[in-house]
C-alpha cells in the first residue's frame, strides 16, 4: 500500500481529490515482465 | 500522463509512475487552482466596478475568501477524475504505480522496491517553484504555488517576489480580494519578457488597482518580528522596507531531477534539466524526456505537444522534431497578454526585416462599448510577405494581443502563424 497524502486544506473537496490523484488505499501492481514504455511523472491529461 | 495513455491507446505495455499526485502541476497546484482564484478575482472586480453600467452596490460588497476557494477547490476536484488513477489503470490498461521511481540502470527503473523493466522510458517529471537564495528567506517562510492554493485565510499584506506571469497573476488576483499586495521585482519592468507596450498597459493597471511595485530592487535580506515579515530592499543604493504577512515566490521554475537517478541511465542534464535533442532523446537512447524538465517553455500545451512528439518517436520510430513548434501563450492578467510568434526584438536580432501593424483597441466599437479600450493587437509582419488579414497565414508574424480576452482571441492566429526557425 502506498503512503498518504494529504493535501491542504483537510476538507471534503481536498479528500475527493486525493481519492483520485493519491488514493490513500492504492496497491501498485506487480510489474510486468517488460514494458514498451515506463513513463516517470503522472501529469498530462489527455 | 499524455506519453502513457498514447502509448496505452496503441497497444502498448505502459506503466506510468506518480510519486505525489496524479495530474502533475497543472491540475493539483498549477493552472486549474490560479485559473479558479483569478475567475474569483476578475468577479469582485467588476462587481466593483459596475457602478458605471447601472449595477448599483447599495449593500456595501463583501468579498469572502473562503467561498471563493472552497470554488476554486470544489471545482479542481470534480475535474480531478479525468486524471484519476483508477481510470488510468481501469480505462486505459496502465499499470500505475505511486511512488518515487528512480533509474538503476540503462533499462530498468525502481519505484516502491520493484524494479520495472523497459524498452523506452519517458522522463515527465516536470518542475517546481525554484527558491531564491534570499538570506533569512527560508527562516521567514514563504508560499509558493506549491503552498498558495492551500490558503484558507486572506493575508492582510502580501509581498510576491517576481513579476513574471505567475507573480502578475497572483499579485493581482490578491489585491483584488483584498490584500495590500508589494510586487517586487529585479528587473526594472513587470513581465520583463513580454512587449514593452504590453507590459506598460497592464503596469498601469496594478498601479490604479494600488498594487505598490518594488521594481529594479534588490533583496538584501529577510526578517522576522513577531508574525511580521519584513523585506529589506535596495533600489540604487537606497534602503526600503516592505513588511508584510505573507512571501509569494514566484521567479522561475527548477527541474525536478531529485531523486531520478538519472546517472545510472547514463541521462545527461545540468540545472535547467534534461538535456534531448530535437527528437526529444536524451543521452540514453531509450530515454526520451517531454515537459517542463527538458524544454525552456513551461506550459501544458507545449508538453502536451512534446509527449505526442516523444510517443511517436520513441514508440514509432519517428523522427519528429520538437524545434519546429510554434509555441503560443497567455499570462491571465487584467488585460490578458497573449503572445504567439518572434518578438520584435528577436526578429531583429535575426536581422528580419518587418512591418509593424497595432491596431488600438480604442479604434474598436467593440472593445469601447464593452469598456474595454485599453490595449491594442499587433502584428509583425516579414517585409514582402502579403498580410492576408483572416486568410491562412500570417507569415512570420508575431501576434501581441492586449485584452481582458486576449488568450481567446489569439487562437486563430496562433494556429496561422508561422515561425522562422
Ligand atoms: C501557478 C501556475 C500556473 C500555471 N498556469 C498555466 C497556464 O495557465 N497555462 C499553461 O499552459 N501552463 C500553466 N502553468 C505551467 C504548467 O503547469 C506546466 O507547464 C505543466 O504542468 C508541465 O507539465 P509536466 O508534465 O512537464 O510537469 P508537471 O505538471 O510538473 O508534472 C510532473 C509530475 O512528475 C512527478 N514526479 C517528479 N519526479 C518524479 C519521480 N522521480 N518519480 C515519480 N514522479 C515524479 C511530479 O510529482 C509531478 O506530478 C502554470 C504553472 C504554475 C506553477
Amino acid at each position: 500500500m502506498t503512503s498518504p497524502v494529504m493535501i491542504l486544506p483537510d476538507a471534503p473537496e481536498n479528500r475527493e481529490l486525493e481519492e483520485n490523484v493519491h488514493p490513500p488505499n492504492w496497491v501498485n501492481p506487480e510489474p510486468a515482465p517488460c514494458y514498451n514504455l515506463v513513463a516517470i511523472g503522472g501529469a498530462q491529461p489527455v | 500522463m499524455i506519453a502513457a495513455a498514447g502509448a496505452a491507446g496503441l497497444g502498448g505495455k505502459v506503466a506510468l509512475i506518480e510519486r505525489h499526485l496524479m495530474g502533475g502541476d497543472c491540475l493539483n497546484v498549477g493552472c486549474v487552482p490560479s485559473k479558479g482564484v483569478i475567475s474569483a478575482s476578475r468577479a469582485v472586480h467588476h462587481a466593483r466596478n459596475s457602478a458605471k453600467f447601472g449595477v448599483v452596490d447599495g449593500s456595501g460588497l463583501r468579498f469572502d475568501f473562503d467561498t471563493a476557494m472552497e470554488r476554486m477547490r470544489r471545482l479542481r476536484a470534480d475535474i480531478s477524475h479525468h486524471d484519476s488513477a483508477r481510470r488510468f489503470r481501469d480505462e486505459l490498461g496502465i499499470d500505475v504505480f505511486i511512488g518515487q521511481g528512480s533509474f538503476s540502470g540503462a533499462d530498468t527503473v525502481e519505484v516502491a522496491d520493484k524494479t520495472l523493466r523497459f524498452k523506452k522510458a519517458a522522463v515527465c517529471a516536470g518542475a517546481r517553484a525554484a527558491a531564491p537564495p534570499i538570506p533569512g528567506l527560508e527562516e521567514a517562510g514563504y508560499l509558493a504555488n506549491e503552498t498558495l492554493f492551500s490558503l484558507t485565510e486572506l493575508p492582510p499584506r502580501m509581498a510576491v517576489i517576481g513579476a513574471g506571469p505567475i507573480g502578475c497573476e497572483m499579485a493581482q488576483s490578491f489585491a483584488r480580494f483584498g490584500s495590500r499586495v508589494s510586487l517586487i521585482e529585479l528587473g526594472p519592468h513587470i513581465l520583463g519578457r513580454e512587449d514593452g507596450d504590453a507590459a506598460e498597459i497592464l503596469h498601469r493597471a496594478f498601479i490604479r488597482e494600488g498594487i505598490e511595485l518594488q521594481l529594479g530592487v534588490k533583496i538584501i535580506g529577510v526578517e522576522t518580528s513577531g508574525t511580521d515579515k519584513i523585506l529589506h530592499l535596495e533600489r540604487d543604493g537606497k534602503r526600503i522596507d516592505v513588511t508584510v504577512d505573507a512571501i509569494l515566490v514566484g521567479v522561475g521554475r527548477a527541474p525536478n531531477l531529485d531523486g531520478l537517478g538519472l546517472e545510472k541511465a547514463g541521462i545527461k542534464f545540468d540545472r535547467t534539466g534534461v538535456a534531448v535533442n530535437d527528437n526529444l532523446q536524451t543521452s540514453n537512447p531509450n530515454v526520451y524526456a517531454a515537459g517542463d524538465i527538458c524544454f525552456p517553455f513551461k506550459f501544458t500545451h507545449t508538453a502536451d505537444a512534446l509527449a505526442r512528439i516523444l510517443i511517436a518517436n520513441a514508440l514509432f520510430m519517428g523522427r519528429q522534431k520538437a524545434s519546429p513548434l510554434t509555441i503560443p501563450w497567455c499570462t491571465y492578467t487584467d488585460p490578458e497578454i497573449a503572445h504567439v510568434g518572434m518578438y520584435e526584438v528577436d526578429a531583429k536580432g535575426k536581422g528580419i526585416e518587418f512591418t509593424t501593424l497595432t491596431v488600438p483597441l480604442s479604434d474598436v466599437d467593440r472593445a469601447v462599448l464593452d469598456g474595454e479600450s485599453e490595449g491594442f493587437a499587433r502584428v509583425h509582419l516579414r517585409k514582402g510577405n502579403l498580410l492576408l488579414v483572416y486568410g491562412e497565414r500570417y507569415y512570420s508574424a508575431v501576434v501581441h494581443v492586449s485584452k481582458k480576452r486576449a488568450g481567446e482571441l489569439y487562437t486563430r492566429p496562433a494556429q496561422t502563424t508561422q515561425e522562422d526557425r
